[in-house]
């Protein structure tokens, strides 16, 4: 992992423990990067609905492995699965607990915090399948890993498909 | 259509059905075949060459299986039904019993949660008992160091993740949870002797923990710090020879460490890979790229060449290495992609190579890298085979 990953992932974990998106996204927006103290926690965090980006500037097929939101995910696409990107299928729960990945948009030159909420409470989509492991790590680096079955904490730990959300700029690109 | 066109047409038919006829034995000429009574087969004794296949049924993870397979015969022996989320099976010594970490839902996918410890008697593959544990058991892509079991064969470890991480340990004597030990900032678990385990920790060190007759926490100790999990983490995957842990790192490097005593004692790092291959993206992965045969003293890894983050990419070859000498001893070029192998015990040793995204398991002699066979699926998602 490189410095700049680091700092994203600690400016991260650091945001989530504390504040609300909102108001993460209105730091973000101010330019505020790169803070020092790094809990080792997973983003413990569920987030509402998402903003709507141009489509210009996010480009690609959600319902396709190679969109440049997944470059970490491991899992079924929940654009596949009758969600999107962001949005679970219905009659499924968000899961509150997840990890983040870094991935950058070739839309507008920026790296984007991705984070890779699981949906759960029903079994399998299987539709849609994708792997992508940049920056993945090993189980007991679990705020980096997309090993984890991250319905661990919801009232079923069942999963059915995987989110990519967009939680903050990582870089001006 | 006329009537003797008709009779021409039909003349092959007619001609055909009295071959037949002619050609099948009269009924009275044979003595029929004798009345049968159904039963259900039970398992003869165990061969060298048996080894089981966990299922993680990609497709429906709430329902996975463990496939028993001869692998000399290429029968599928039995199987056993073991509810969701499979990582793998822990198994007696002797294996007259096969113990199996499961979790369920009352509903199905809902309801009421409990995880249990079930012990299956291997002769029947029926099950004999149950430990129930707190139901906080790990799930995920399967890990085969999601659980484990003492040297002697009394406990049965269960890795937990909330995403605290913690250990269950079960009385396999008594068929009965025992304690829950914290395992803070570390996670899976590497068996260590009769009353001891290991996990592996985020700040690169190895935490080491004593249990007592109980079961329950009696001392811990951590290693210094022997690798860097930033600049090439190990992964989870670990064989182990005698008292020494093998952890392999993403680029290839191997980091014995000695876990004779309380406190680890990391070795001296060596690594599989070369300069030249790692610039040429030469990588150890798969989901359960790592094999051991003790007779031999010999590690089987599989290697890719997909370059960074292939941690977890099949292989299409498999490389042995002597572990003592931490030489290269030969390669086995396989006939299909494998992410996950194991290696017979026996001094004829089998190797067993599968993938996740392939429903079958390809046999080889582990000697001379021979293909002797395919066993075709089902399992649908294999994910961690293991040899009794």
């Amino acid at each position: 992992m490189n410095w700049f990953d680091q700092q994203v992932t600690r400016l991260t974990r650091q945001i989530a423990a504390r504040t609300s998106r909102r108001s993460f996204l209105a730091r973000a927006g101010l330019g505020l990067a790169g803070v020092a103290a790094a809990p080792l926690l997973p983003v413990a965090r569920a987030y509402g609905a998402s903003t709507p980006l141009d489509v210009a500037q996010d480009p690609g097929d959600p319902s396709q492995c190679d969109y440049w939101r997944y470059c970490a995910i491991d899992g079924f696409l929940c654009s596949c699965c009758g969600g999107t990107a962001s949005s679970c299928p219905p009659g499924t729960e968000i899961s509150p607990v997840t990890w983040i990945g870094t991935c950058h948009n070739p839309g507008d030159g920026r790296d984007y915090i991705i984070s890779y909420n699981d949906c759960c409470g029903k079994s399998s989509c299987n539709r849609c399948t994708c792997n992508r492991n940049e920056g993945d790590r090993p189980i007991y680096q679990p705020a980096k890993s997309n090993d984890i079955n991250w319905c661990l904490a919801n009232t079923s730990n069942a999963y059915h498909c995987s989110l990519a959300v967009v939680i903050g700029v990582g870089s001006a690109g | 259509m006329p009537l003797a066109a008709t009779a021409r047409r039909l003349m092959p038919l007619v001609c055909a059905l009295g071959l037949i006829v002619s050609t099948a034995p009269a009924v009275a000429d044979t003595p029929a075949l004798p009345n049968e009574q159904p039963r259900v087969e039970t398992l003869p004794e165990l061969s060298p060459h048996w080894f089981l296949v966990n299922d993680f049924n990609g497709p429906g993870t709430m329902d996975s299986k463990v496939y028993l397979f001869d692998a000399d015969s290429g029968r599928m022996l039995g199987m056993l039904s073991t509810g969701a989320w499979r990582n793998v099976v822990e198994t007696a010594p002797d294996f007259g019993t096969i113990y199996s970490p499961e979790t369920y839902y009352s509903r199905g996918t809902r309801g009421e949660r409990t995880d249990t410890v079930t012990f299956y008697d291997t002769r029947t593959l029926s099950v004999k008992g149950e430990a129930v544990i707190p139901p906080r058991r790990a799930s995920g892509l399967p890990h085969r160091a999601y659980s484990g079991r003492s040297d002697d064969g009394r406990f049965v470890y269960v890795s937990n993740m909330t995403p605290a991480n913690s250990v269950s340990v079960v009385n396999t004597e008594t068929m009965a949870f025992a304690s829950e030990v914290e395992t803070a900032g570390c996670a899976m678990i590497y068996p260590t002797g009769t009353r001891s385990f290991a996990a592996l920790c985020s700040d690169g060190t190895l935490q080491n923990v004593r249990i007592d007759d109980n079961g329950a926490l009696a001392e811990r100790s951590r290693s210094p710090r022997f690798f860097d999990p930033e600049a090439d983490p190990i992964t989870e995957k670990a064989i182990r020879l005698d008292n020494r842990w093998y952890f392999i790192s993403f680029a290839g490097q191997v980091h014995p460490v000695d876990v004779s005593a309380l406190a680890p004692v990391p070795g001296t790092p060596w690594s599989l890979l070369t300069k030249d291959e790692l610039e040429q993206g030469y990588r150890v992965g798969g989901l359960g790229f790592a094999a051991v045969h003790e007779g031999t003293r010999e590690l089987f890894v599989i290697v890719n060449q997909d370059g960074p983050d292939a941690h977890k990419n099949p292989g299409k070859e498999v490389r042995v290495y002597n572990i003592d000498e931490t030489r290269l001893v030969r390669t086995i070029k396989l006939v299909a992609d494998a992410g996950i192998i194991a290696v017979s015990r026996d001094a004829s040793p089998r190797l067993y190579a599968t993938n996740m995204g392939i429903p079958a398991v390809f046999v080889y002699d582990a000697t001379t890298g021979a293909h002797l066979r395919t066993i075709e699926g089902p399992p649908i998602t294999p994910t961690f085979v293991q040899v009794p």
